[in-house]
């Protein structure tokens, strides 16, 4: 059988799209403050934090690198099935959490007073069917994203430079350096994607190493250069806004053109697409390689079903799903998906000898 | 249970055959004639030369009747001698009947298919072999300017029906020993010739073998045009858009014939096919390449933005009207508000049923006479257009809508078939969900034309996966000396892949 390989670079793209998503969707809350020059160098310590929790994976990279000169492959275990199972039950959250703070958007700055839960089940059922088409679709699209989400921005923040004024910016640690750290750190955990990468090894061509530096640090400057025009623009006022980032948007205007913010937010849904369409094809593949006997279309549409219903439930007892927004759940998936699973992987797959004998891979 | 397209596939009835050519010229006279009882355009005359019974088989309308007489019956029954024992073909086609093509063939099936072909079959009695003279002239119409692909300042010759024609028209453009052209024969019934043309070297023979291949496997009773032989050379058959291409053109064959690609002409149609197809040819003319390299990457920024406008203008327009009237000027709000509060329907409804009306006055237009095909335009335009915004049926702003999106949806014409379909779905989608539905299913069309890949290519290639080389020849036009630098050669495109 033919396999599709995709460049490092368009992967990591991919990865790029689904973490600008995150800081589109930035919730600011009672105990996180974005109104501070702090929040330009939070994405330092995202950098850090990114390249230390990856040392797992680089780890199985390596290995992965080593069995694939021997032509050998990581064995088809139960203890990797049950790992791939611990995978698709985190990213299975992370598509909660995505989609339920879309819903969150939508009802509360899109739509107000509509009910959106036909509109997220369709978004939902509409991922999944494009994470059908495979790494490839999706990371070929990353491209024309990308340019789209990127030149967008940059028109946005060219319009939004007129109202960026230098004195909302705070003096650096005004809140002292603990609480600097408290923040960048939770900021950091965000990045669920990092633990995506040991899942698409076998589908990457190229140097992964060199790709995921380069994303980490374009990352990190994209999100304090977007950052910047947010605490420029709204000052202390970001504080008091659910999503910061849309009200910096919506003071932006360019000539007779108003509504800049309608053209960026349909960009933004781009990005919210493509990454649940991933974390679908996360899920899948995790749980298609855990119950090898169950066909992709099953395995699909359990998670469809599963997703809709669970989102069906949060949209309407969006009081009692409060857990979806708390930090430590994005904590317990950021550790889990980023450095104890690919930990545990490496630990039990350095045990594999040339010997062995050669199976389909993870 | 029944087979769906017994139609089409014909497993089951096995192929004639009439075996190998007798020696007594007469049987195999009578053998045709059995084949084709009742057929009279099957011609077989019987005569008598060097003491031989000579039979004659044609097929009338295809062969030139004076050039039979003059190259064949003429010289052979006047001929007054003796034919050489053992050696009697070899006499005749070297001292009677030269001075045309000529075949010797033992198999009476493969006979009779050159006869069908507008041969002339010739029977000696004692001899267990035939000759066939190539005198065809089967009706053509001669070659002009295309109808579909029309250029500004290229050629005006077009493809016609006629197979050999058409590969003159492309031998004539490509005067290089790389031009190789391979004969097959699809369709039980129809047997119909068709060409596999590429440049050796510079078309992969991954690619070539797939071509063939898939030709192979269709099964198919006829084939009568170009377009039946797309079912198998398009792995996406899901998907609205294709990665087959055709023109009409032998200039624009010629040059996708240089870039690596496989075409292929059937004989009958004036189409021939060209694998695989990128997204962004749809956007390429021959003339860009002619005109100056502003004006044509002009040109290709607007055939590209008539592509977005017919896809997505009439959904997009719906999705403001009815949930983001915010995002228009209030005065322009004003009178759409104004136009729009009299009509009968609602919006989503109105850009359907214009949409509906426009299709088929266009249906019209194609299949009806041509003589009153200027009545139906004016009805159309007049009455549907006129007097149904002033009767307040539809509203002006929406008539203009589907106007605009008419016009540009016929830029790009290869595009016009999946553009009408994802023009409703988007107006579906957008009366349904509004602006943010319209991006979700602009995202879904990215990612769908992003997971297309035939022969190893991507659709979108050379956009993504990005090949910095070749986007000076994609939606811009460098000038031509840059061009040069890195010639264009669909084989770079081909995506990694590996065994599993």
């Amino acid at each position: 059988m033919i396999k599709e390989k995709v460049s490092a670079n368009q992967f990591f793209l991919l990865l790029y799209l689904s973490l600008l998503s995150t800081v589109f969707m930035y919730l600011s809350s009672s105990h996180i403050k974005i109104a501070q020059t702090d929040t330009l160098l939070r994405p330092l310590i995202f950098v850090v934090v990114s390249l230390v929790v990856s040392v797992p994976t680089f780890f199985v990279l390596k290995k992965h690198t080593q069995l694939k000169a021997n032509r050998q492959f990581i064995p088809e275990t139960k203890f990797l099935k049950c790992v791939a199972c611990v995978y698709a039950v985190v990213y299975f959250f992370s598509i909660l959490k995505t989609v339920a703070r879309f819903d969150l958007f939508a009802s509360s700055e899109l739509f107000p007073n509509s009910d959106m839960t036909v509109f997220l089940v369709l978004l939902i059922v509409a991922c999944a069917v494009l994470s059908f088409l495979g790494l490839g679709a999706l990371s070929r699209a990353a491209g024309i994203f990308t340019f789209l989400v990127c030149a967008s921005t940059v028109f946005v923040m060219l319009s939004l430079s007129n109202e960026v004024d230098l004195l909302n910016f705070t003096p650096v640690f005004k809140n002292g350096f603990n609480n600097f750290l408290k923040d960048g750190l939770i900021f950091a955990v965000q990045a669920t994607e990092i633990g995506t990468i040991i899942m698409f090894l076998p589908d990457i061509k190229g140097d992964t190493k060199k790709t995921y530096i380069r994303w980490i640090i374009l990352s990190a400057l994209s999100f304090s250069v977007i950052f910047f025009f947010v605490i420029g623009s709204l000052g202390a006022f970001a504080d008091t806004q659910l999503f910061p980032t849309y009200t910096a948007v919506s003071l932006a205007s360019f000539g007779l053109i108003e509504r800049i913010d309608a053209l960026e937010t349909a960009i933004w849904i781009l990005c919210i697409v493509e990454k649940i369409a991933f974390y679908f094809l996360i899920c899948i593949k995790a749980l298609r390689y855990a119950f090898k006997g169950v066909s992709k279309r099953i395995t699909a549409i359990l998670t469809i079903f599963s997703v809709s219903a669970v989102i069906t439930l949060v949209s309407y007892n969006i009081e009692n799903f409060g857990f979806l927004s708390e930090d430590l759940l994005t904590v317990v998936l950021f550790l889990l998906s980023a450095v104890i699973l690919p930990a545990v992987v490496y630990f039990y797959i350095r045990r594999v000898k040339p010997s062995d004998k050669i199976q389909e891979s993870i | 249970m029944e087979n769906e397209n017994v139609f089409l596939y014909i497993d089951d009835v096995t192929e004639e055959s009439f075996g190998k050519v007798n020696e007594s010229a007469v049987e195999n006279g009578r053998i045709i004639k059995e084949a084709f009882k009742g057929s009279f355009d099957i011609i077989v005359k019987k005569g008598y030369s060097g003491g031989r019974c000579i039979v004659f088989a044609n097929c009338d309308g295809l062969c030139n009747s004076m050039r039979i007489c003059d190259t064949a019956i003429n010289p052979l029954l006047r001929y007054d001698g003796d034919f050489p024992q053992g050696e009697e073909l070899d006499f005749i086609c070297s001292h009677l009947v030269y001075g045309t093509e000529q075949k010797r063939e033992k198999d009476l099936t493969k006979a009779i298919m050159m006869m069908l072909r507008g041969c002339l079959l010739i029977f000696i009695d004692g001899v267990g072999e035939c000759i066939i003279l190539g005198v065809q002239s089967i009706p053509e119409r001669s070659i002009q300017e295309p109808d579909t692909d029309v250029q500004e300042f290229g050629a005006r010759e077009g493809f016609t029906e006629n197979m050999k024609t058409n590969l003159t028209l492309v031998r004539k453009r490509l005067c290089s020993a790389k031009f190789t052209i391979e004969m097959q024969e699809i369709g039980k019934e129809s047997k119909t010739r068709i060409l596999i043309c590429y440049m050796k070297g510079r078309a992969t023979d991954e690619t070539l073998n797939e071509v063939k291949s898939r030709l192979k496997s269709l099964k198919i009773d006829t084939v009568l045009g170009a377009g039946y032989l797309r079912k198998c050379l398009d792995t996406k058959r899901k998907s609205l858009f294709t990665m087959v291409g055709q023109t009409e053109r032998p200039d624009t064959f010629a040059a996708k014939l240089c870039e690596g690609k496989i075409g292929i002409i059937v004989d009958g149609t004036p189409f021939a096919l060209v694998v695989p197809r990128l997204f962004i040819e749809n956007f390429q003319t021959l003339d860009d390449y002619i005109n100056r390299p502003y004006y044509a990457t002009f040109m290709r920024i607007v055939r590209f933005l008539a592509f977005l406008i017919s896809v997505f203008l009439p959904g997009i327009f719906v999705s403001i009207g009815l949930f983001h009237q915010e995002m228009i000027p209030d005065d322009m709000l004003y009178n759409i508000v104004l136009m729009e509060s009299n009509t009968l329907f609602t919006l989503t409804l109105e850009a359907l049923v214009i949409h509906f009306i426009y299709e088929t006055v266009r249906e019209a237009g194609l299949r009806m006479p041509k003589s009153i095909g200027h009545a139906v335009s004016i009805v159309g335009a007049l009455v549907i257009g006129d007097a149904a915004v002033t009767a307040g049926l539809i509203g002006a702003p929406m008539l203009i809508i589907v106007a605009l999106t008419a016009i540009c949806s016929l830029v790009s014409s290869d595009l016009y078939q999946p553009i009408a379909l994802l023009r409703i779905a988007f107006i579906l989608i957008g009366g349904f969900s509004g602006l943010y539905g319209v991006v979700i299913g602009g995202a879904a069309l990215i990612i769908s034309l992003a997971s297309m890949t035939d022969y190893g290519v991507p659709f979108l290639a050379p956009v993504t996966p990005l090949k910095k080389a070749y986007l000076r020849d994609s939606v811009v036009r460098f000038a031509t000396k840059k061009l040069g630098k890195d010639i264009f050669r669909i084989k770079s495109l081909k995506i990694n892949t590996e065994e599993n």
